[in-house]
């Protein structure tokens, strides 16, 4: 597995240190001004960053960020609120990987897509102390990247 | 990934869904698999894990069997 480039890991470390601070994915003009690379450039980087699965996962036929695993650019079913921020992720999974990877307390707040009930799960002092329901996945790992979106 | 009431409301997912049954387990686990799964992304030197890295994080919180087997994921 080839590794990084230097510009490829400080774009990449820029985008999640960009989420936590600003509960959204940067433009790809933020991305272009922080990396003094005109758009075309950092366009290259982030599809190479997506290609070698490096966690970035763009919106197809654009240099848009979709995914920066575990965070979400979009609004999904899995909110996750840490005192004043929020973020989303694109699974339950994620939700708890943004309050790890955040290293903060939280809450990940959903519905249970059959009953409708509302569901928390909440970290607090760095462990998941309240929990609700059960986790179900539908793909096996061997799987997990054919559709990253329905995983 | 999603989380349910129950395992009767994945079942009934499954039923309404047409998908298969996958996986189903506590949320306990989840925690201590996004624990160790996502410890890294602050890292300006992360690099992917490989394969045998992920596979261990997946064992380590006792996710094993076939289900779980990564085998061909890149």
């Amino acid at each position: 597995m080839a590794s990084l480039d230097s510009t490829e890991k400080r774009i990449r470390l820029y985008i999640y240190e960009f989420i936590l601070r600003s509960d959204r994915c940067p433009t790809l003009n933020e991305i272009s001004l922080e990396a003094d690379l005109n758009p075309l450039a950092t366009g290259r980087v982030l599809h190479e960053l997506e290609v070698t699965h490096s966690a970035i996962v763009l919106s197809p036929g654009s240099s848009n960020i979709w995914l920066a695993d575990p965070f979400a650019a979009l609004p999904t079913p899995y909110p996750v609120i840490s005192g004043s921020h929020q973020w989303f992720g694109m699974c339950v999974w994620d939700a708890l990987g943004i309050l790890v990877v955040a290293d903060r307390d939280g809450r990940a707040p959903s519905l249970c897509p059959v009953s409708g009930d509302a569901l928390e799960l909440r970290v607090e002092s760095g462990t998941l102390a309240s929990s609700e329901g059960v986790v179900h996945f539908a793909v096996p790992a061997a799987n997990w990247w054919e559709n990253i979106g329905f995983t | 990934m999603q989380l349910f009431r129950s395992e009767d409301e994945v079942d009934g997912w499954v039923e309404a869904t047409g998908h298969d049954k996958g996986a189903v387990f506590s949320p306990e686990q989840l925690w201590d698999l996004a624990s160790a799964w996502y410890d890294d992304r602050l890292r300006l030197d992360w690099r992917r894990r490989t394969v045998d890295e992920r596979q261990a994080i997946l064992s380590g919180v006792g996710l094993v069997g076939d289900f779980w087997d990564l085998g061909g994921d890149p």
